[in-house]
């Protein structure tokens, strides 16, 4: 069928394209400015945010967050998707973000050491006071990439497969007969 | 103009006018232009043609810039259309946005609207169910409304006359209530609708949950690869447009086959402003059209006009055919043009958890699910309510995602796909009583960018629909129970009439002149060549989804004008 040679094609592309990947801290964004309509951002939060995404969800022997922009598309829907309130709400999480890094580490995020970053995030993942704002920024930019990054095409070509053109439905089968269901 | 246009373009008399490309309006141009006559289809939008103009229709989800939902700045300049569960970065393209089309509301009423050649029924939800005694002998029987002066059996060839050329999928259920039809196969219910079906079954004698029929070839017959549609793929991306014609549409099907005969001229861009009316000829003799682009106003002529352009605008065009003749409106003699609207009552909704048949899960994708017929007050009154309810029914496997951890942890929980329990949910489709207050009229200043008067909608719920929505609530709950499935939630979403995208009347049918607008065969009472065959025909409303009523009325309509030669 057209489309699965078009997927496998696709699939092609991107191993050709993965042989000549670049180590992830390249990807970083070289203080160019992501061009937003409705809120600024500085260079320093897209910088964070980006060495935020890439501690998160690390290129490994598969895509990481950075590979995917992940981190430029929840910019994106900030900007395009998200109430003013929300968007002031994410943008003053991430400079407590920030400070709180500083105070802690005396340099910014982006220049840390990962296992800086890692330890970071690890308390701030295990941290019992949900309702911080320095919690509640994690939970809702961990989500955020979470959806970025699993909505992407590379997701969504080589880890779950998105299948356009089932041509088929079964109400009912065994789960041992289920290849994608095996948990 | 369309490749789809014949003849010249100075062209102004026809055999018949149709108003309206949509669902009704793409039925009356296949059924005349197949009996020869020659046909003028108006359409207020852009042309849309099959395969052409369906921009997303093979998009992968990360190919839309913000993956399916819409921009703010879009939602919030148009928040009534934004209620709309289609309304998504996929289809947002077929439906009209409200500060375009501006009308006003005397109660809330989310009016949603598809303003190009086929109208609404490419994003329709194609569930189709044929009406029963059961339905047409309601108003006489529960006294609200006025007779149908039809019954199913004026309607049943006609029925199965449209299901062979749309392609109905659907079982043979042998119910009194919704009478079986000319069905291409059914796909399976899950597990868990035939445990729900099973448990319903054997607790209540009336109640049925069938496999919800839907307009999809599963099978297409030869009549559907003759119109060049192929079978349905199960993508369930249909409001996008199908590139396999699997689902019935006017763009696919009724259009492109009137279009074949020749006979056929689509002209879109066309407002249509009102209706002449000839006091001598004491008939209709052609339609006034605004070209949207130009604004200029051009005539066009015929003996059979068709009005076809959706409920509420079919009524605000007779509302504006005045004439000495008829200075209220064409055909109002009563007064009652604009009056007895109704719609589908969808506020109510349940969901629950299944914590059965956790060994098994569905394979691909249904685009349908299961469906339960009314069963409150259909051989006797029961209830402290008037009519009752259908129901719909689904059940899928739930996903389990796992956002755990960090890192090369977090990658690989996300990378599985765990099972979580079975889930449920039903949500309602109440038939509502039409009521001299819900109702339509013109504004008498406000106007739309073409001169166009703008319509006041007065349409409301009342202490029935209240009744009906805890009832179905209540009884649903108890089926739910019965069959055991637990974290059982309710709601009542309180929506504006509207958004059911069903309203209907306005125009009713009926036996007598004085408390009607048409007869029988859907041809005004007082202006024989003028036949409304959409929503605005309907004397009251039942609980099936309407469209495919709409269809064969038309078709029937057609014939009847065909025959009579335009009278």
């Amino acid at each position: 069928m057209p489309i699965t040679r078009r997927q496998v094609l696709k699939q092609l592309l991107f191993v050709s394209a993965g042989s000549v990947m670049i180590p992830s801290c390249l990807l970083l964004p070289l203080k160019k400015g992501i061009k937003l309509k409705h809120i600024s951002v500085s260079d320093d939060q897209e910088m964070i945010f980006a060495s935020f995404a890439d501690t998160l969800i690390p290129k490994t022997d598969t895509a990481g967050a950075l590979e995917v922009h992940a981190d430029l598309f929840v910019w994106k829907m900030l900007d395009d998707c998200t109430a003013k309130e929300e968007q002031e709400i994410f943008l003053k999480g991430m400079n407590a973000f920030s400070a709180a890094f500083q105070l802690q580490n005396k340099q910014f995020f982006h220049n840390a050491s990962s296992f800086e970053k890692l330890l970071f995030l690890e308390q701030l993942e295990t941290s019992k006071e949900s309702q911080k704002p320095l919690v509640l920024f994690y939970r809702n930019a961990k989500q955020q990439l979470i959806q970025a990054y699993t909505g992407s095409e590379f997701f969504m070509t080589n880890i779950q497969v998105y299948e356009q053109i089932p041509s088929r439905f079964h109400g009912c089968v065994p789960i041992s007969n289920n290849p994608i269901k095996k948990s | 103009m369309s490749d789809n246009t014949n003849n010249s373009k100075n062209k102004k008399s026809f055999d018949a006018i149709v108003i309206g490309s949509g669902m009704s309006g793409g039925w009356a141009a296949k059924e005349f232009t197949e009996k020869g006559w020659n046909t003028l289809v108006l359409e207020r939008g852009r042309n849309v043609e099959h395969l052409k103009d369906y921009p997303t229709t093979n998009k992968m989800p990360w190919e839309f810039e913000h993956r399916g939902q819409m921009p703010l700045e879009i939602t919030q300049a148009n928040p009534i259309i934004s209620r709309c569960y289609a309304f998504k970065e996929d289809a947002a393209h077929f439906f009209v946005k409200d500060q375009d089309h501006p009308y006003q509301q005397n109660q809330p009423f989310d009016w949603i609207r598809g303003y190009q050649v086929g109208g609404k029924s490419i994003m329709w939800a194609r569930q189709t169910q044929r009406w029963s005694d059961f339905d047409f002998d309601g108003p006489a029987r529960d006294g609200f409304a006025v007779d149908w002066p039809i019954r199913y059996k004026d309607l049943a060839a006609w029925y199965s006359h449209v299901e062979k050329f749309v392609g109905i999928s659907g079982n043979k259920d042998g119910l009194s209530i919704l009478p079986d039809g000319d069905f291409l196969p059914a796909l399976e219910l899950t597990c868990v609708d035939h445990y729900f079906k099973e448990v319903i079954q054997k607790n209540y004698q009336n109640r049925h949950l069938i496999y919800g029929r839907c307009a999809h070839l599963t099978e297409p017959t030869a009549l559907h690869l003759a119109q060049g549609r192929g079978q349905c793929q199960k993508r369930n991306l249909c409001q996008r447009g199908c590139p396999f014609g699997g689902y019935f549409n006017s763009n696919s099907a009724t259009l492109p086959w009137a279009a074949k005969t020749g006979k056929m001229t689509l002209r879109p861009f066309s407002i249509v402003h009102s209706i002449i009316y000839d006091n001598q000829k004491q008939k209709a003799t052609g339609v006034r059209v605004i070209d949207s682009q130009t604004k200029e106003m051009v005539e066009y002529y015929a003996k059979v006009i068709f009005v076809n352009a959706g409920a509420l605008n079919t009524n605000l065009i007779l509302l504006n055919s005045t004439s000495s003749r008829f200075p209220a409106g064409l055909g109002n003699d009563n007064g009652l043009l604009g009056k007895f609207m109704a719609f589908h009552n969808y506020r109510a909704r349940i969901n629950a958890i299944h914590e059965g048949h956790l060994d098994s899960t569905t394979d691909g994708r249904s685009h349908t699910s299961a469906y339960l017929p009314r069963f409150r007050n259909v051989e006797q009154q029961e209830t402290d309510f008037l009519r009752g309810y259908a129901a719909g029914f689904s059940s899928y496997r739930s996903v389990v995602k796992n956002s755990n951890g960090l890192g090369q942890t977090l990658k690989m929980n996300l990378a599985k796909q765990e099972l979580g329990p079975w889930r449920v949910g039903s949500h309602m489709m109440g038939e509502t009583i039409p009521k001299s207050s819900n109702q339509v009229s013109l504004h008498p200043s406000l106007k739309d960018q073409w001169g166009m008067p703008q319509l006041n909608i007065n349409i409301g719920y009342d202490e029935n629909d209240e009744k009906m929505v805890k009832d179905y609530l209540e009884q649903m709950t108890e089926m739910f129970e019965k069959a055991g499935f637990t974290n059982i939630k309710t709601s009542d979403s309180k929506q504006a009439p509207g958004l059911d995208i069903h309203e209907m009347g306005g125009v009713r049918m009926g036996k007598d002149p004085k408390t009607s607008l048409l007869n029988e065969f859907n041809q005004l009472h007082a202006c024989k060549n003028v036949y409304i065959t959409d929503g605005a025909c309907m004397t009251s409303t039942s609980t099936q989804n309407p469209s495919l009523t709409y269809m064969a009325l038309t078709a029937r309509a057609v014939d009847h004008a065909v025959r009579n030669r335009g009278i």
